[in-house]
């Protein structure tokens, strides 16, 4: 018995196991049972708790679905009392200023009340990015998609608005060539067929706009500024008002970046001519308000009266605009 | 009315417009302008961002944050990434219609070089491709100039091959460096289609010359490999190409110095190849089936013919080395190591500074080689002197050092005859005791005495009078190989001096100029070659087959003609009668016996063969001067005919060349007849001017592989197996067809009933009907089956 037995089991090893239709294949020798047993499950906390953290909430100014794009700037919009003196202010300029060159008009639109409920709160921070702002409209008014064009002026009304000063200062030239490529009263355009293209780019509305910019723009550029306020401010903070005109000179101004001009860390390229590109940029050359008349006269007073009278018999909500232009310009010349 | 149509509408991406502008560039003006200030305002952007990210940096540490910083920088680089896209259309779109409006865009490509060279750190890569692309196409436009644009390219190439930049993460160095230099070949091709381009070719190789000069990682190798490219495509093929090269091989740079070394010993062969793939095969234009008729060979047997289709064979493979390496025409022959302008200085300098030198340990032994042979090659062609090489190589002479072939090839290369025998017996010696003995194996010896049969063919002094008589000995080896060299040996020396050898190896000829040459009384040792003295073949080779070829016209003609060539003719023999009481004779008697040697060929050519075998015979066995009567006959004539194709040679050229010049049609008639000439000296027809071609080979390259002769190792059974399928293919129709079926059937009721149980067969009457047949039906059915079988089904 025992023997057969024994027999047996060492048969067991070198027999095939059968396969049988239903039932489960019979499991290896040599299998490692990996289950186990325990008397307690510990499973960490799910995390519903929501990330306030806003800075996180900045890339999504770049998602590729414009909805997005727009929400966040609503969001920002709404936190922004909060933050906006935090050091989270500054990336979310610098990253929602490209938005002006955005494909939709929603989030334009939504940048642009952004904008000024920043200017509303703090138009500091505007001037701090104004050189960006520049740069950004610019390229926003030479595009290439009429939408984004139109819309550049509303960016630079609302600009005017808060940073008039260092706008004027720092790229009055450059705007003022911008605008003039928006409306299509190009220098050099004479061919009418083109023209005749160029005007159907702009409905009444637009127009007005672009007019209305126009005027802001020439009349914070040309006109003495009328610094009565500050002035006052100074006589009532400073006793000494005899001297403050002499003595101002020789501080350092208090506008941000004043010696932008020198381009100590400015990178540039080089162009042959460089006098000519002094005078394009007008960083140097337009500072001041006489220096700005003369290149007014110059460059820009002839086709501008000669588009505003065709602007005039037009008639309209342009009309009038152009109107009001027209008597900036008397004011100016006088 | 098309033009305002077309200016109606409004372009609302860039590459409409750019079609547009290109249509239509004065109604665009506007749109371009717009487009124009939109580039700039990007540039202006894309600056601005690189220093973004310094001022926000410097902003934040300010505050203290560090979390703020990267945060910061990483926006602004992302920032970056969007409008690259539209900067690099821009870009494209400018540089595309920059030539419509060259008023406006007068600082564009200005701009575009400094932001290239300026701040390609901190450019990405696809925007800097983009900047080369549209460099080029400024430059196809012809915007800039090639030059322009070869500034720009090179300090760029430099930039990249610098391990600094290329370890950055995303330089994308390697991609950049293949562009760059992409662009710089094409570049120079374009730039050198049709004509030179002889500004810009001079321009760049100074930039060669100064990437060589100085000292940085990396320089001087894009030097090199510019400079092989191009001169693989047949661009730069001047010497200032090769001392470029030469510079290159001299550096102190193993890289940019085995560069250099590759260029001398593989440029031609590279070019050739280059070359060949293009030209057509066009068979050297010889004319098998008139040498024919001319040899009159096709009267007689198949062995004969055949013997003339080899030689064919042999003459135009020398041809076409001789094509390769010879004719000076045509600016693609001159291979590199002609054309360089100090050989001397350059072997030398090369031999101390990367051989002899203690800086020769950079080099590993294969290098070591490669430079070998160039120095040997070089030494070769241009006869140079530089007496330490021949030293140098003792050390490597020995059978059991790696690769030693090459070495002693290069040995071999590096012979000529103005070397002093006393140097190259040094090293015969050392070959003949270290390769051929008795000890070693037999394709180390065949090694060895073709090495120095290939040095004596070079410099046939260096080796002495016992020595060689001993090497000969080996032609009674068993070994095939072995016995072979000895024999080239021995066929060599006959050639050279056959008073070197034994008298009964001298062979029939040769012992026969010997005999002819005592007879007259000339002094022995004049045939001999002596050191110093040059044997150059002088004038153009073969001239005088085709004086001989042209007298044997005119005469054919008959003089009837009233041509100018005629009238030369008459002019040149009187002339000739004036001078030289024989020459006419002589000339006579010689194109008589011409005539008479074919025929004597044609008509019992074995007969004679065994007839000289007998003379020779006779030589060895009774070691004197008898001879057979038509024997001496024989080398009469040979005498003069020497005497005449002597003179023939040295006043052919200035007959020829004095009265007239030489047309293609001459050189190809001349080329004809050498090849004729050459096929009838294999065949043994005539072999009156061995000895001149014989020590001109120095261009020739000695090959390597063929040193050991022929090696026959055993073959693996896998091998044999395979040379025996070999032999089988294309043989299915002849085997067997049993078992194979023709076209697909399903099985016949013949093959079924073959299988039928045996048992269920067994009772059947048919079967047992077998049993009772008679022995007579039993061996008919047995006779039947067995024809059916060997039939196949």
């Amino acid at each position: 018995m025992t023997k057969s037995r024994k027999q047996k089991q060492k048969k067991q090893d070198f027999l095939k196991q059968k396969l049988k239709v239903g039932k489960t294949k019979p499991k290896a020798s040599n299998l490692t049972d990996t289950s186990f047993v325990s008397r307690t499950i510990s499973i960490r906390n799910q995390h519903l708790e929501h990330d306030n953290d806003l800075s996180k909430k900045l890339t999504l100014l770049k998602h590729h679905n414009s909805t997005v794009r727009k929400e966040t700037l609503g969001l920002f919009q709404k936190s922004l009392p909060k933050i906006i003196n935090s050091k989270l202010i500054s990336p979310l300029v610098t990253q929602s200023i490209p938005l002006i060159c955005d494909d939709s008009r929603d989030v334009r639109e939504g940048l642009i009340s952004l904008i000024k409920e920043i200017g509303k709160l703090e138009p500091q921070v505007l001037r701090l990015h104004c050189k960006v702002f520049v740069l950004y409209i610019n390229m926003a008014m030479t595009h290439i998609i009429t939408q984004i064009q139109n819309d550049s002026t509303k960016f630079l009304q609302c600009l005017l608005e808060d940073c008039q000063e260092e706008i004027i200062r720092q790229a009055w030239v450059k705007m003022m060539n911008g605008l003039f490529c928006v409306l299509g009263w190009g220098a050099i355009g004479n061919n009418i067929s083109a023209g005749v293209a160029q005007s159907k780019k702009r409905n009444a509305p637009t127009l007005k706009i672009h007019l209305d910019t126009l005027y802001e723009l020439i009349k914070s550029g040309c006109l003495e500024i009328e610094d009565n306020t500050e002035e006052e401010a100074q006589l009532e903070g400073d006793d000494r008002n005899s001297h403050h005109i002499t003595r101002n000179q020789h501080l350092i101004p208090d506008y941000p970046q004043p010696y932008d001009y020198l381009k100590l860390f400015a990178r540039e390229l080089k162009n042959k001519d460089a006098t000519d590109s002094l005078l394009q940029s007008g960083n140097l050359a337009a500072q001041d308000v006489d220096t700005r008349q003369r290149i007014f006269e110059e460059q820009y007073l002839k086709t501008l009266e000669k588009e505003l009278d065709l602007l005039v018999k037009d008639g309209g909500v342009c009309g009038r605009s152009a109107n009001n232009i027209k008597q900036l310009l008397t004011t100016i010349s006088a | 009315m098309v033009k305002r149509s077309r200016a109606a509408v409004l372009p609302n991406n860039i590459i409409l417009l750019q079609n547009l502008v290109k249509r239509d560039p004065e109604s665009y003006h506007e749109e371009f302008l717009q487009q124009y200030s939109h580039y700039e305002s990007l540039r202006d952007i894309f600056l601005l961002n690189g220093m973004d990210t310094t001022t926000t940096t410097a902003t934040t540490t300010v505050s203290g944050s560090t979390n703020e910083t990267t945060s910061s920088v990483s926006t602004t680089n992302s920032l970056s990434e969007g409008s690259t896209t539209q900067l690099m259309e821009l870009i494209g779109f400018v540089s595309q219609v920059c030539s419509c409006f060259p008023r406006e865009t007068a600082n564009f490509p200005a701009e575009l070089k400094q932001l290239i060279l300026e701040h390609h750190v901190s450019l990405p890569f696809e925007l800097k491709e983009k900047i080369l692309t549209s460099l080029t196409i400024l430059r196809n436009k012809s915007v800039i100039s090639a030059e322009e644009l070869i500034q720009t390219l090179f300090p760029l190439l430099v930039a990249y091959s610098n391990q600094g930049n290329s370890l950055g993460v995303n330089s994308h160095a390697k991609e950049l460096r293949t562009l760059v230099y992409k662009n710089v070949v094409s570049l120079m091709r374009s730039c050198n289609v049709g004509s030179k381009n002889q500004r810009l070719n001079k321009s760049t190789q100074a930039i060669c010359f100064n990437l060589l000069d100085e000292d940085g990682d990396g320089r001087g190798i894009w030097a090199a490999k510019l400079t092989r490219e191009l001169w693989r495509r047949g661009i730069w093929d001047d010497s200032r190409t090769v001392e470029i090269m030469t510079q290159a091989a001299l550096h102190d740079d193993v890289k940019v110095a085995l560069s250099g070394i590759m260029f001398f010993l593989d440029a031609d062969r590279e070019r050739e190849e280059n070359f060949e793939e293009n030209s057509d095969d066009d068979n050297d234009g010889i004319d098998v089936e008139s040498l024919k008729h001319k040899l009159q060979v096709n009267k007689k047997s198949g062995k004969r013919g055949k013997k003339l289709e080899n030689a064919i064979k042999t003459v135009k493979k020398k041809n076409k080395n001789m094509n390769n390496n010879g004719t000076p025409n045509g600016y693609l022959n001159f291979s590199a190591i002609h054309l360089l302008r100090d050989p001397q200085g350059f072997a030398e300098k090369l031999f101390k500074g990367h051989l002899s030198g203690k800086k020769s340990n950079k080099f590993d032994i294969e290098q070591k080689i490669s430079i070998m042979q160039l120095l040997s090659r070089l030494i070769g062609t241009h006869k140079l002197m530089v007496l330490g090489i021949y030293t140098f190589f003792l050390k490597y002479l020995t059978p059991k050092q790696r690769d030693v072939t090459r070495i002693m090839s290069a040995a071999a290369q590096a012979c000529h005859d103005m070397v002093p025998p006393e140097v190259l017996t040094v090293m015969v010696r050392k070959i003949a005791d270290e390769f051929v003995s008795d000890g070693v194996a037999s394709e180390v010896a065949a090694a060895g005495l073709n090495t120095i049969r290939e040095i004596c063919s070079r410099a046939p002094l260096a080796i002495d009078e016992t020595l060689l008589q001993d090497l000969v000995e080996y032609k009674g080896s068993k070994a095939k190989g072995v016995n072979m060299a000895a024999k080239s040996l021995i066929s060599l020396y006959r050639e050279v001096a056959p008073e070197m050898l034994k008298k009964k190896d001298r062979g029939k000829t040769a012992s026969l100029e010997l005999q002819s040459l005592n007879k007259d009384g000339n002094d022995k040792r004049s045939r001999r070659p002596q050191y110093g003295v040059e044997n150059n073949v002088q004038g153009i080779q073969g001239i005088e087959l085709l004086v001989k070829w042209k007298r044997e016209q005119q005469e054919a003609a008959g003089g009837e003609n009233d041509d100018d060539d005629d009238n030369d003719a008459n002019w040149e023999v009187a002339e000739n009668s004036g001078s030289d009481s024989e020459s006419d004779d002589d000339d006579n008697g010689w194109v008589a016996v011409e005539s008479d040697k074919e025929y004597d060929v044609d008509m019992d050519d074995d007969d004679d063969e065994d007839g000289t075998k007998k003379g020779n015979g006779k030589d060895e066995e009774e070691d004197s001067d008898l001879d057979l009567e038509s024997e001496d006959e024989e080398k009469e004539r040979k005498g003069k005919d020497n005497i005449s194709v002597d003179f023939d040679s040295e006043a052919a050229f200035r007959e020829l060349a004095s009265t007239r010049i030489l047309t293609p049609a001459d050189f190809a008639k001349l080329k004809e007849l050498r090849t004729e000439e050459s096929v009838s000296k294999i065949m043994g027809v005539d072999n009156s001017s061995n000895r001149k071609k014989i020590l001109g080979k120095n261009e020739e390259l000695v090959d390597a592989a063929t040193l050991t002769g022929p090696v026959k190792y055993k073959q693996t059974r896998e091998e044999r197996i395979q040379q025996a399928m070999e032999g089988r293919e294309g043989r299915e129709k002849f085997g067997s067809r049993r078992g194979k079926r023709e076209n697909a059937h399903s099985t016949t009721n013949r093959e079924k009933a073959r299988k039928k149980n045996y048992v269920m067969m067994i009772h059947k009457r048919s079967v047992r009907g077998k049993q009772k047949m008679s022995l007579r039906d039993k061996q008919k059915v047995l006779r039947a089956h067995i024809t059916k079988q060997k039939k196949g089904k």
